[in-house]
């Protein structure tokens, strides 16, 4: 009796915790799908129709549910990355350029490493190579700036963005030079094709949705284990609220912020090798599209959590996939759909508005995402 | 509780003000019909008003609704190039007769879709086919005519004799047919009215395809520099990297009209290789004083 009571309370606390967590992502969803269907109108378009269109073009049928799931996957890696290294107390910035170095180190074991063995690999062994080339070079790219706060002090959020600039640039040299297509009517910077054995298969016949999907939900679940019930979570969580008590605490503080910026690296490198291996089977310059400046607001509108990762990394790419279908029906600019994204985000970072609004009273406790600049 | 009424107060007001909105929906004519003639376009990725390729692209789509050719004509932009396939299916799924792919980076998009909807046109902008796709076609255009013209109205016009061109990247065909067009026509001029002119002419190939056509401070600080050195007239040849020069200084500013997208015209595209070839090449009539106005107007 006393044991059910128990569970009982258990699981009404965990539902407790959700329905606190996400009434105002909620809220501020539904706040920014108003104010956006305000101004459709405003600029003569119709806001029935085009939520129409956004809901039919990410979710109406399975070809617009396979396309939802290819926008999420990178979405969710590299909205991971950012909640990670939220969780340690880390601004990552520079999940953009973590997620171009994987791309890049992957595609090049995809397509130079037979030539330069002289042999056909088998898939077995050598997707998992390309896969983890990537996912290493990005987090080794992190890492760097891992380094360079724990034993320097510089700030991770200028590093981070710094290293974007080199990342992106170095891309582009690479791209353009050395491991550009070399085929007669090739006139873009892109490498070649990656062979057949280190591409990721599609789940369904004639449906882009590839494995990688899977993949990336199995992977979050990962991070919320690694960060829930794992020693190494515990300190990184405790660095990222308090460093002076974690190192009261006995933690080394240097080596747990150099270990999550890697993880963190490693996971927007895995963005980007999904991208080549599960979907591109080749890197094109200007391919990514900022999916590291999205995950910023994907990983704060998760509240950094795993499921909520997942959760908004799913809203984003349904709006990115949707807004298609809804240029289709109603010539809006797809442009609109970053506005959205934007008050989805102001709403959530400015709470105040959200809880003025709908009347909600705060709970007295506040989020802490970073220490701020002085950290 | 009384916010959970405030919430659902505000959710009923929200749905009403959209529905009221939504009465004046449009009804949308059916493609899959067989007499309804539509039209789709997909951008590279870029947008619509771009004034260059897009733009001109789009605008001739317009127009084939204005003459009653397309009864529907609908764009979508591509925001992403993974979404190249998915936009285009986008029409091929909703039954278009005739779809328009903007730019080389959809070439092989396109080729794969033409495969896919053999019953659809497909009209692939600067999309070069080695060999030939069924159900495409793809335009390519002499745009070193253009270049001829501006190279020898610039060098006509200079005072100092020093003129400049911007330009993207001369890895794309079209734009180093621009540059070296423009020389041509400078040294035509020179030959006709006995000056020597200096000709700068200079591809932003030093950057990658992104970025060779989207880089106006680049385009600003070269043109500035061959002001510097005396020209008197630049040519902006390359998308959005030309678009912003020289509003800082006195100067000539030469662009055609919408980026490095010339309007094919036979009767004005004969023009400059009647100039610079024999007349027996070019057996059509050409009318020039017809070609160059359109040219330079802006």
């Amino acid at each position: 009796m006393q044991e059910e009571k128990q569970s009982n309370s258990l699981i009404k606390q965990i539902l407790q915790t959700i329905s606190d967590n996400s009434l105002v992502p909620f809220l501020a969803i539904l706040t920014a799908v108003v104010v956006g269907g305000v101004i459709i109108a405003f600029v003569g378009g119709n806001p029935i129709l085009a939520y129409r269109g956004l809901i039919e073009g990410s979710f109406g049928s399975t070809k617009a549910l396979s396309e939802t799931a290819v926008w999420a996957t990178p979405y969710i890696f590299a909205g991971l990355a950012v909640a990670l290294a939220f969780k340690g107390g880390l601004f990552n910035i520079g999940a953009e350029g973590q997620l171009a170095v994987g791309a890049v180190a992957s595609s090049l074991i995809g397509y130079a490493l037979p030539e330069w063995l002289g042999y056909d690999l088998p898939a077995i062994i050598h997707l998992p190579l390309a896969v983890l080339f990537g996912v290493l070079m990005g987090g080794l790219w992190a890492a760097i700036v891992g380094w360079l706060k724990a034993y320097t002090g510089g700030h991770e959020v200028i590093n981070t963005i710094m290293m974007n600039y080199i990342a992106l640039n170095t891309t582009s040299f690479l791209l353009n030079g050395v491991m550009k297509d070399r085929s007669p009517t090739n006139v873009i910077a892109r490498t070649p094709l990656i062979a057949d054995s280190a591409r990721i298969p599609p789940i369904f016949d004639g449906l882009r949705v590839h494995w990688g999907f899977i993949l990336a939900l199995l992977v979050a679940f990962g991070i919320w284990w690694l960060l829930n019930k794992t020693t190494v979570g515990f300190q990184i969580r405790t660095v990222g609220l308090n460093p002076d008590a974690a190192k009261y605490a006995g933690i080394n503080v240097k080596r747990i912020i150099i270990l999550t910026m890697a993880l963190s690296g490693m996971l927007a490198g895995l963005a980007g090798t999904i991208e080549v291996t599960g979907l591109n089977y080749r890197h094109e310059l200007g391919f990514s599209i900022g999916y590291g400046y999205d995950a910023i607001a994907i990983a704060l509108l998760g509240k950094s959590h795993p499921l909520g990762v997942v959760l908004s990394a799913f809203l984003f790419a349904a709006m990115r996939n949707g807004a298609t279908r809804m240029q289709f029906l109603t010539q809006m600019p797809v442009d609109l759909i970053s506005m959205i994204q934007a008050f989805i985000l102001l709403f959530v970072a400015a709470d105040a508005i959200v809880r003025y609004i709908y009347r909600i009273k705060s709970k007295g406790e506040r989020v802490v995402l970073t220490r701020g600049w002085g950290g | 509780m009384k916010k959970l009424y405030f919430v659902m107060a505000l959710l009923i007001v929200a749905s009403m003000v959209l529905t009221a909105c939504g009465a004046s929906a449009p009804t949308a004519e059916d493609c899959s019909k067989e007499e309804v003639f539509c039209v789709g376009l997909v951008t590279d990725v870029g947008k619509i008003n771009d004034k260059s390729f897009n733009q001109s692209a789009w605008e001739g789509v317009q127009k084939s609704q204005a003459d009653g050719v397309a009864d529907v004509v609908q764009f979508i932009e591509t925001s992403d190039a993974k979404d190249y396939a998915k936009n285009i299916a986008q029409f091929g799924d909703a039954g278009y007769d005739v779809i328009v792919t903007v730019g080389f980076g959809l070439g092989e998009a396109t080729a794969a879709a033409a495969a896919t909807y053999p019953s659809v046109r497909f009209i692939g902008v600067d999309q070069f086919q080695a060999e030939t796709v069924a159900g495409v076609s793809g335009l390519n255009f002499p745009e070193d005519n253009a270049g001829f013209l501006v190279g020898a109205l610039a060098a006509m016009m200079s005072e100092s004799h020093k003129i400049g061109a911007v330009c993207g990247t001369d890895v794309v065909p079209p734009v180093w047919r621009f540059g070296e067009g423009y020389k041509a026509g400078a040294a035509y001029a020179d030959g006709m009215n006995g000056t020597t002119t200096e000709v700068f002419v200079v591809y932003h190939s030093d950057v990658g395809f992104d970025k060779t056509f989207t880089d106006p401070e680049w385009g600003a600080q070269t043109a500035k520099s061959m002001m510097d050195q005396g020209a008197d007239a630049v040519f902006g040849c390359g998308g959005l990297t030309a678009r912003r020069h020289y509003r800082r200084r006195p100067g000539w500013r030469l662009r055609h009209r919408r980026g490095h997208r010339p309007v094919p015209d036979p009767a004005r595209s004969c023009f400059p290789h009647a100039l610079l070839r024999d007349e027996a090449h070019h057996p059509r009539s050409c009318r020039p004083d017809q070609g160059h106005q359109r040219w330079f107007h802006r």
